[in-house]
């Protein structure tokens, strides 16, 4: 691997959940003061700030709350791609000579229950919605259900996915779901979108995740154990993609943009999926972690039977899989769950990560979001 | 359980769970449809045809298993 460039030196996090009388802006703020906290250094030495929410308001305004130093504060909004592209951006802020030393920050608040969309703001026929087809479980459980059959996947499986995810989430206590449940249990929880159960499902939540990066000849001097962000790749759909809210698909499926992305940030990087310790994807439900592992290189097509049957992706196996309970434990407050995969895979490899660290002191770690319409970004981070 | 709005049954305590899918247009297309079959006779590759249903005032289509006979 080539000398890295750009270092994080902070993280901080404000937990997931419910949080009745705190906005998302002030969970926002409260995760950056945590990172700069974490870093030992103060807002006015902060030279630039990327931040974003899909719900929670304008993060540059935070600036009320953390103090108006006068630095450029840009907004984000990137779907569940959010924290990704604002981390992006804030890599190559640094990369690029212009700055040294900056903040990324993701936060939200979604009301209970699923996302209410409006066709009209996705370009679609009122009828589309009428007829309850703009539902997103719908679309998850339908390219689950193909995938399923292409690959000889049960959904067995799939109950094993949230089975991890809800025992990381036991032992991360800034998780929200913390009680396990066993794979039978999720199989018995009530039908969502056939073959997705209630509790294969992330749901809309709330939360905030901060990072410190900077330039990373200059981390020794911060008090906090750097991790290298080695780099990043994001992409968007190709035409005739399997995306939510697709009315129409093509017959011959284009690769997924996690394809791309993963394999652009591991070129980057020079480094294979084999090499890598510790891995967070996007698990809005458990079909998307089978499918996204495949797209990532991490398996192949159909290898997940045996993967998880194994516990080859459990916090001890060979392949740990979202550490920290993913978005099936943590939910989903779209623009905080990006950086809340680099925060768990900072601590993971600083070993930080107290009951649920991976053992044998991880040395490389991955992350990949993927959101509608069709974008993903994918990090990897070094010790 | 029922989809949230926009859907225009969601309201309705008597909700029954309908079918979706995309349904190929021999080798040109896949299109997103409400499917009017039983659960159990759904599976990749049934032979489907274009029926009119209505949801309240709105005319809309989906897609139904041939049977024996059909085309797609």
């Amino acid at each position: 691997m080539a000398e890295p460039t750009v270092a994080i030196v902070g993280i901080g996090i404000y937990p997931f959940g419910r949080h009745q009388d705190v906005s998302g802006l002030e969970m926002g703020a409260e995760a950056v003061r945590r990172a700069l906290l974490d870093a030992g250094i103060e807002w006015r030495d902060v030279q630039f700030a990327f931040g974003g929410s899909s719900d929670a308001g304008k993060a540059d305004t935070m600036v009320a709350e953390l103090g108006p130093t006068g630095i450029p504060f840009t907004n984000v909004s990137n779907g569940c791609a959010t924290g990704g592209s604002a981390l992006v951006s804030a890599y190559h802020a640094i990369e690029s000579g212009a700055y040294d030393l900056g903040v990324v920050v993701g936060f939200d608040k979604h009301p209970r229950g699923a996302f209410m969309e409006r066709p009209e703001d996705w370009s679609l026929p009122s009828w589309y919605g009428t007829a309850g087809l703009m539902v997103t479980t719908q679309f998850f459980g339908i390219k689950i259900q193909r995938y399923m059959h292409d690959h000889g996947i049960e959904p067995l499986t799939l109950a094993q996915v949230a089975e991890k995810a809800f025992l990381n989430g036991e032992l991360n206590p800034n998780a929200w779901r913390r009680t396990p449940w066993s794979a039978e249990q999720v199989l018995d929880s009530p039908m969502v979108s056939d073959p997705l159960t209630q509790y294969m499902l992330c749901s809309p939540g709330e939360g905030a995740a901060a990072l410190i990066v900077c330039r990373a000849e200059r981390a020794g001097r911060l008090d906090a154990k750097p991790v290298f962000l080695r780099s990043v790749g994001v992409r968007t759909r190709t035409s005739g993609s399997f995306e939510v809210y697709s009315p129409s698909i093509g017959v011959d499926l284009p690769p997924s943009p996690t394809v791309d992305a993963a394999r652009t940030a591991m070129e980057m990087a020079g480094i294979g999926p084999e090499d890598l310790d510790v891995v967070q994807v996007q698990d809005t439900e458990a079909g998307a972690e089978l499918i996204h592992l495949a797209e990532c290189g991490l398996c192949e097509d159909g290898e997940q039977v045996e993967l998880y049957a194994s516990g080859r992706t459990g916090l001890t196996g060979r392949l740990p899989v979202n550490t920290d309970g993913g978005c099936i434990a943590n939910g989903e407050p779209i623009g905080a769950s990006g950086l809340r995969q680099v925060h768990e895979v900072v601590l993971q490899l600083r070993g930080d990560a107290a009951e649920r660290q991976v053992p044998g002191g991880p040395r490389l770690g991955f992350t990949h979001v993927y959101g509608a319409p069709g974008v993903s970004a994918c990090t990897v981070l070094s010790r | 359980m029922p989809p949230s709005p926009p859907f225009v049954g969601a309201e309705h305590s008597d909700f029954v769970p309908f079918p979706v899918g995309y349904v190929e247009l021999d080798g040109m297309i896949r299109v997103e449809s409400r499917l009017e079959a039983a659960e159990e006779e759904l599976r990749v590759g049934l032979r489907m045809k274009l029926v009119r249903f209505e949801l309240g005032d709105q005319p809309l289509f989906a897609f139904a298993p041939c049977g024996s006979e059909g085309e797609a």
